[in-house]
């Protein structure tokens, strides 16, 4: 900030920072950003003073006692021992401070409740402040006012003709007039905190300059761990989204509001309904043995591992800062590996009581980006398949048989029932018009609907501050049967109790309940969910009956003679069964923050996060199930209750102090957190009727349950030093010892170091050159990953029951091999940065460069499975990742009245595998339609497959070349890489990984008058993905039913010849089946380029609204994810890390919804 | 600065107070399950463990399911009506076209190792605890043993050379490299575990689920007879056969409601409706013919040609299979349906029958001299009750076919005719003949792919 002044060589006040300035800048952009309440308080106050003899300096302090006027001064520019007598009777302060500064070298402007105390410009004698000194040559006067974004005047800006030392400010209307030396000279604007503007006078007479807030620059505040840091020393990886960029705007979820905002965070949308958190993944993988989340710390409290930021109301976030870097994480130790995510809830700050109103209304849309073929097309896909699969079957057995054999010979000659045709598509096949088409995914996938509104209520008393909301929402998901309301509230008090003793404390509490599709219960009642269901719903079956009931088991019974999917109609068994889930979480903390003595102080925490989740399902009769006709299905009930207790506790010592030009912060603390947790699930069976739908109904029941406590145990230290802002340092050292853990491998500890040099504040960098800004950066870390399960340190004891005479008898085995020497996965990590300022800031360019080292992975190890095991947990394994970072920002370009600003982000992660378990070469995992290799020298998870050479459509050709045992025409020509003259898994290739080469992003924000304008790429590129629902119905094997993709490209000798994907056939042997699936042609390309957010917004000029009472109206439009580029045919993409419990098989999309796009308007009103 | 030593001493303190006592909290024990560590220490945990061991076996990848449906789907006996089902696991075993990546012959080897362990660990401990009574840990190692046996005899005949392992495992990291043991061995350890297993068990168990020393004496029996040592197998069928009678009427053998009678010399024990529906066996569900009952998939269905084997007065025709209204399809009626719940099933697998040990016995003195008058005799006491007329055969290979054929006929769909192929050496002869392509390869299933995987070292089958 400082140079933001110093460039401009101005005659004019030169704002050196001390202390109490960087508070009140802080003061100011609070209050800046926050809506501006009663704006002519300021000239209006009327003051009443009878002091005498006594110095400015107690004027002042007087004055602010006795209104709510702050003064903001350097102490150079006001002479604070001066000593007056003032005696003012009910008197407008403007008249006052006239009064009291008049032939002094400073004056004043007064802005809202603020009272600028800046230096008189060009103070040489008694002259009249506001205007200048005629100098020698002057030609031109221009004159305007400066304003900010919101259209409110500056008052004290600085506007200099560029290259001259001819100066002048702005009056309290944010009016000025200058005289300059030629009609093109070029006005520099500057004001605090505000992105300083450069404007050619080009001979107008009246220029108008509207600032916009310079929100990076500044002494923006970092908040790191236990502590915050002003963004200049930051010395590690620390990505920061503000206030400002989560609440312009809404979106349907938090996490859609920050995808591709940050270099190197990638947040996906993998889930089904609006229950199911985005996946966040900061620098790649950062374990394929033990949890991938990344730690969340609010206010001070680390939440449970498998927390989201769901339950998070996004109106009462204040800020988030996500630690990129082990040494910015190692401060969090053994929880930190995955990076850490540090969020702060809202705070009082205005001294006001501050009314804040918002609501925001839209809907939502969207499904797969892969269609089923209609009825017809599906009528001669199964009519081929079936076709083949007789003959090719019969074949096998030496029997010649013809495609045109009626049921009775194919019966005859010994064939199963999928090799014979769908008698009931006789219609279809004959091209009868006017028969039921129904289009599943129609059905299943809905237009919803999203309405979301926050109240809140701020002030920042005397000596006590609060924020407190309340939100309300209700989002629909866009898969039938699922559905969200919410209710959020947030409390923060703190307050000065004692002139040494601060309390303070947080609360943040949400309820939410509503339907689910099926999943979240754990019930295996295919097709229940019906994004896993619409896709083993044939065409030719409805959804409704006539009267407008449920076609109940229609599919069930038409399918049974020539055994097609034997499936309920999905809709049908997702309207009829409850699937309900509640949810209440509290995360509250409380702080009392003792001042020992000067800069010296003591913090105590309490904190807690305590969950209460319900789930409900319960399925009627009257509804079939998989292979199970309605009047065979089973009434059943679950529930399941969940609760898990956090406590936190913890206790730091906070040493700050600056001499000389050294500045030194040091931090020690202790830290002990536990958490416990248990679960009850209850199913019940053997019911009379419906009539009770939950598990009282049964008269049956089978319950499990399950607790564990886990406790962690931390001490910690950190030292930041700087010496005169230039050369900074820092190091921090935390020792964990969790209960996790082998009884030899209790504790671990994780030191880091990091430096820093800020080229740029050094005398020999040129000033006033295009660069401004440079600062280096270095970083070294550990970190450690404790994400296991509480007791796998410990051999366990099965139960396996077994049954005597109709009896239960319990038996008992070792489950699992206890491992003393278990401990965490440890990451070391380089981080070097390097960032960059030209244009006086107005554009910053960040980039990174890391490479990281994992050790002591802890992996599920196969074993022999003649031990008894299957797998053993060992810390065993080693990966590195790497990546490179850069992040572009620029503001405070203009184009006429438009003012523009950009950003764009790119980032790069590799991963390497460097050891697994002993003498293990690679981890092959099998999932769907590819197999994953993990393989010592390559990336994790990559998709591992048979390569296609099309299709063998002679006989000729398979007897020429290597194939398969039972091979035929139609099938996969499979490629033998290996050219050993066989088709063997040796032939299997790597084609690739989920983990992209890089992501990106990219968008633009826009302002013209009141109006403002934004929107934000993102994409990925060099991804692979593995998509269960594109080999489901892309296989040709005919029982589930076939996609659009697959049928127009399916080979048939007559009706499609030039088809490369393998011909209908449900005949599929085993030897070949395998392979069909497991083929490149089922990997596809995941890239894509997505429009996430495009967003207009209008402010009411506060002028204007005045006179309704309100001082902030504004309103807005958004659209997310409003179109896509890619090439994926499948249900969506970035399913592809939720899909499957296993990084080792990352990449496996199944189990997803669909991309979602959704417009929404909104609006917030401050009172 | 007096006030500030004073603070800092408060803040000392109480940090000192809750490091000390919170660090206790390191140490946490589960609360709903039991560590392994404090163990297998007394009677009535090694009674636990030894019930594991039978539970074991009672799991869906052994004789809830896989186990009666490998001795036969691959032989002569059944068909599967609908191949595709179940990822073709089951129709590849049909058509000789199993792949390494097979879930069923997976389930089969690691349950089996399970099981083994269980064993193991028994015998292992049981030394070192006290009993009560000598005569019941006695039985128990015996038991232990025996099961121990089953299951090794099990996996040489689906796989040929297996690792063998005897001792309880410490470390699961010490297998690696292990290799697989010469069936030899292995049944070198079979007749062994089987020796001592008769030396001490009783003659009757403490409850109709025990292993008893006829059980034992059976299966060495059988053990002798597939190594062909047709003297050793006659000794061990002589000792026990007087124990065990036939049930007069076929009808009555099986059923839910026949269970433990006379001819059962050991059975895996199901029931309905017991912990959650989780000790029946799906094995009917999957054997009934698709789309019949609920989850029915036409696995392992008698074929027409063993049908019609059986003579129209043959009374096990009507006892043995079914018919159910939905369906022209025959299925087993040696399992009992639970209609409540088809995939909990009720009815207990019969591992060891007294009419198997008849037909082995017969076929043991017909091995040792041709045409025995013992071994018609034997063959007749079994078609007797079938209500068929006494064997015409003679001569030792009149004989000998007229054996596999009543064995084939008495013991269908339980499990027994691809073994039975296998140890008479027919199998290729036979499938052949039936239109299936067969080779000497398909005799042995592959080791599953993902124990390959795990450690490379171990040598799969040829042909795979």
């Amino acid at each position: 900030m400082k140079k933001l002044l110093n460039h401009t060589r101005s005659p004019f006040p030169l704002f050196k920072l001390n202390l109490k300035m960087k508070l009140s800048i802080l003061l100011i952009f609070l209050a800046l950003f926050a809506m501006k309440a009663n704006d002519g308080y300021g000239q209006n106050t009327k003051v009443t003073l009878q002091l005498n003899n006594v110095t400015i300096g107690q004027v002042i302090d007087k004055i602010e006692g006795t209104t709510e006027l702050e003064f903001v001064y350097i102490i150079d520019d006001v002479d604070l021992k001066r000593k007056i007598s003032v005696q003012a009777e009910n008197e407008l302060i403007s008249v006052l401070l006239d009064r009291i500064f008049s032939n002094t070298k400073t004056t004043y402007n007064l802005n809202g409740q603020r009272v600028y105390l800046v230096k008189r410009p060009n103070f040489k004698s008694q002259k009249n402040p506001g205007t200048l000194q005629p100098k020698k040559i002057q030609q031109n006067t221009v004159s305007g006012k400066v304003t900010d974004e919101n259209g409110d005047p500056l008052p004290g800006a600085n506007i200099i003709e560029k290259g001259t030392t001819n100066g002048q400010i702005t009056d309290f209307d944010g009016n000025y007039t200058i005289a300059i030396s030629n009609s093109n000279a070029v006005l520099q604007v500057s004001y605090l905190g505000y992105v300083t503007k450069e404007i050619n006078v080009n001979n107008q007479a009246v220029v108008n300059i509207s600032l916009l807030p310079d929100e990076a620059r500044l002494e923006e505040v970092v908040v790191i761990g236990y502590g915050s840091l002003s963004k200049g020393k930051v010395l590690g990886s620390i990505a920061k989204v503000n206030t400002e960029t989560i609440n312009r705007y809404a979106s349907p979820s938090f996490e859609q509001t920050l995808a591709g905002t940050m270099p190197g965070i990638n947040i996906s949308q993998g889930g089904r309904d609006p229950f199911d958190d985005a996946v966040v993944n900061i620098r790649g993988i950062g374990s394929f043995g033990a949890g991938q989340k990344p730690l969340i710390v609010v206010d001070g409290v680390p939440l449970s591992e498998d927390s989201s930021l769901g339950s998070l109301n996004t109106n009462d976030i204040l800020s988030i800062s996500v630690l990129k870097d082990a040494a910015s994480a190692s401060i969090y130790g053994s929880r930190a590996a995955n990076g850490v995510i540090l969020i702060s809830t809202k705070k009082g700050t205005n001294e006001e009581l501050q009314v804040s109103f918002k609501a925001f209304s839209g809907v939502q849309f969207g499904k797969p980006n892969i269609k089923p073929v209609d009825a017809y097309d599906a009528a001669l896909f199964f009519k081929e398949a079936r076709d083949r699969g007789y003959v090719t079957a019969m074949a096998a057995n030496g029997v010649t048989v013809s495609e045109n054999d009626d049921v009775a010979t194919r019966l005859a000659n010994g064939a199963g029932k999928r090799q014979l045709r769908l008698a009931y598509t006789e219609d279809y096949l004959n091209g009868v018009q006017g028969l039921t088409n129904t289009n599943w995914i129609d059905e299943v996938y809905k237009t919803s609907f999203l309405n979301n509104y926050h109240l809140s209520l701020a002030q920042a008393m005397d000596k006590t501050n609060f924020y407190t909301s309340i939100g309300y929402e209700t989002k629909d998901g866009v898969t039938i049967g699922s559905d969200l309301e919410k209710i959020t509230s947030n409390i923060t008090v703190s307050t000065q109790v004692s002139e040494r003793l601060k309390f303070n404390l947080n609360l943040n509490t949400s309820y939410a309940e509503g339907n689910v599709t099926g999943h979240n219960n754990g019930h295996n009642t295919f097709p229940a969910d019906p994004n896993g269901g619409w896709d083993i719903m044939y065409p030719f079956f409805p959804v409704r009956n006539d009267d407008g009931s449920f076609a109940i088991g229609n599919q069930l019974y038409a399918n049974t003679p020539e055994d097609g999917a034997l499936a309920e109609n999905v809709v049908a068994m997702t309207e009829l069964s409850d699937n309900t889930v509640e949810r209440f979480r509290t995360i509250a903390s409380a702080t009392l923050e003792y001042n020992i003595i000067k800069d010296l102080t003591a913090k105590g925490v309490v904190g807690t996060d305590y969950r209460n989740n319900l789930s409900k399902y319960f399925r009627p009769s009257g509804i079939g199930q998989y292979r199970t006709l309605p009047e065979n299905a089973i009434i059943t009930a679950t529930e399941n209750r969940n609760i898990s207790k956090n406590l936190l506790t913890e206790f730091t010592l906070n040493y700050n102090t600056n001499f000389n030009k050294h500045n030194v912060d040091v931090i020690g603390g202790y830290s002990f957190q536990t958490e416990s947790f248990s679960r009850t699930n209850t199913n019940a069976n053997d019911f009379e009727n419906d009539l009770l739908r939950n598990i009282s109904g049964g008269s049956t029941w089978t319950v499990d349950n399950d607790e564990s406590t886990w406790a962690q145990v931390s001490y910690f230290g950190r030292m930041q030093y700087d010496f005169s802002n230039k050369y900074l340092a820092s190091a921090s050292i935390r020792t964990d010892g969790s209960s996790r853990f082998g009884d030899d491998t209790k504790w671990g500890v994780f030191p880091s170091a990091s430096v820093g040099w800020l080229l740029s504040e050094e005398d020999f960098f040129p000033e006033d050159s295009f660069i401004n800004n440079t600062k280096l950066r270095a970083s070294w870390g550990q970190v450690g990953n404790n994400q296991i399960g509480n007791y796998d340190s410990q051999g366990i004891i099965n139960v396996d029951e077994y049954t005597v005479d109709g009896q239960l008898v319990v038996g008992n085995s070792t489950g699992s091999s206890p491992n003393a020497g278990l401990s965490w996965e440890t990451s070391t990590s380089t981080n070097l940065g390097l960032d960059l300022g030209f244009f006086n800031n107005k554009i910053a360019i960040s980039t990174e460069y890391y490479n990281t080292e994992t050790e002591g992975v802890l992996l599920n190890v196969p074993v022999p499975q003649q031990s008894g095991f299957n797998s053993s947990l060992q810390n065993i394994g080693a990966f590195k990742n790497s990546g490179f970072e850069i992040d572009l920002r620029g503001n405070g370009f203009n184009l006429g009245e438009v003012s523009i600003g950009f950003n764009a982000n790119f980032s790069t992660n590799k991963n390497e595998v460097l050891e697994l378990g002993p003498d293990q070469e690679e981890i092959i995992e099998s999932g769907g339609p590819s197999f994953f290799r993990t393989k010592i020298g390559g990336p994790i998870a990559e998709l591992y497959v048979y390569k296609s050479l099309g299709v063998y459509k002679t006989q000729a050709e398979i007897d020429s070349s290597p194939s398969l045992e039972g091979t035929v025409t139609g099938d996969y020509w499979i490629a033998d890489t290996n050219n050993d003259g066989e088709i063997t898994d040796d032939d299997r290739v790597g084609v690739g990984t989920y983990n992209p080469d890089f992501t990106y992003a990219f968008g633009a924000n826009l302002q013209y008058r009141n109006f403002d304008f934004n929107f934000l790429f993102d994409g990925v590129e060099g991804r692979s993905v593995s998509s269960y629902t594109f080999a489901a119905i892309g296989s040709g094997e005919a029982f589930k039913t076939a996609s659009q993709y697959y049928f127009d490209n399916r080979y048939h000798p007559e009706n499609n010849p030039d088809g490369f994907m393998s011909q209908p056939n449900t005949n599929r042997s085993q030897a070949r089946r395998a392979i069909g699936d497991r083929i490149d042609t089922m990997i596809q390309d995941g890239d894509y380029l997505r429009l996430r957010t495009l967003q207009l917004g209008y402010n009411f000029s506060p002028k204007d609204l005045k006179s309704i009472g309100l001082s902030n109206l504004r309103l807005y439009l958004t659209g997310n994810n409003l179109f896509t580029l890619t090439n994926f045919v499948g249900v969506n993409s970035e399913g592809g890390s939720t899909g499957s419990s296993s990084v080792l098989r990352q990449g496996y999309v199944r189990g997803t919804g669909p991309v979602q796009t959704s417009i929404i308007a909104g609006l917030n009103i401050t009172f | 600065m007096k006030n500030f030593n004073y603070s800092t001493s408060i803040f000392v303190l109480i940090l000192c107070i809750f490091s000390v006592g919170c660090e206790d909290e390191l140490y946490q024990e589960p609360t709903t399950q039991v560590l392994s560590s404090s163990f297998y220490s007394n009677e009535s945990e090694i009674e636990t463990a030894v019930t594991a061991i039978y539970a074991g076996l009672q799991n869906g990848d052994l004789y809830g399911t896989y186990l009666p449906a490998i001795g036969e789907v691959p032989s002569d006996n059944t068909f599967e009506e609908v191949p595709a089902n179940d990822g073709g696991n089951y129709s590849s075993m049909d058509e000789f076209s199993v792949t390494t990546n097979n879930g069923i012959i997976a389930a089969i080897w690691e349950q089996s190792y399970i099981v083994i362990q269980r064993a193991n660990i028994v015998l292992t401990r049981i030394e070192e605890v006290a009993y009560n009574d000598d005569a019941t840990k006695n039985a128990r190692i015996g038991e232990s043993k025996f099961l121990r046996a089953l299951t090794y005899f099990n996996l040489v005949r689906i796989y040929g050379d297996v690792p063998l392992v005897t001792i309880e495992t410490t470390d699961p990291f010490a297998f690696f490299g292990q290799g697989r043991t010469d069936v030899n061995e292995v049944y070198a350890q079979i007749e062994l575990d089987l020796t001592e297993a008769i030396s001490v068990l009783p003659t009757t168990g403490s409850d109709s689920s025990r292993v008893t020393k006829g059980a034992a004496q059976a299966l060495l029996g059988k053990v002798y007879l597939t190594r062909k040592n047709y003297s050793a197998a006659k000794t061990q069928f002589s000792a026990m056969i007087n124990s065990y009678t036939l049930v007069p009427n076929v009808a009555n053998i099986f059923g839910v409601e026949n269970e433990n009678n006379s001819e059962v010399i050991f059975a895996i024990q199901f029931a309905s409706g017991l912990n959650g529906n989780s000790e029946g066996s799906n094995a009917l569900q999957q054997f009934t013919p698709s789309g019949t009952v609920s989850g029915a998939k036409g696995h392992n269905l008698p074929n027409d040609e063993l049908l019609s084997l059986y003579d129209a007065d043959d009374l096990r025709l009507e006892a043995y299979f079914q018919l159910h209204p939905d369906s022209p399809l025959y299925y087993t009626n040696k399992l009992t349906a639970n209609e409540d719940n088809q995939a909990d099933g009720g009815s207990d697998w019969i591992v060891l029958r007294y009419s198997d040990i008849v037909l082995s016995l017969a076929e043991v003195e017909n091995e040792l001299q041709g045409g025995s008058s013992t071994a018609i005799s034997l063959l007749n006491s079994i078609r007797k009750r079938a209500g068929l007329p006494e064997t015409t055969a003679t001569t030792q290979d009149e004989l000998r076919e007229a054996i596999a054929l009543e064995r084939r006929l008495e013991l269908s769909l339980e499990g027994q005719r691809w073994f039975d192929l296998l140890r008479t050496d027919k199998a290729i002869e036979v499938l052949s003949s039936k239109g299936k392509t067969i080779s000497e390869n398909d005799l042995l299933m592959p080791i599953p792919q993902n124990q390959l995987d795990a450690d490379p070292t171990l040598e799969q089958n040829p042909g795979y």
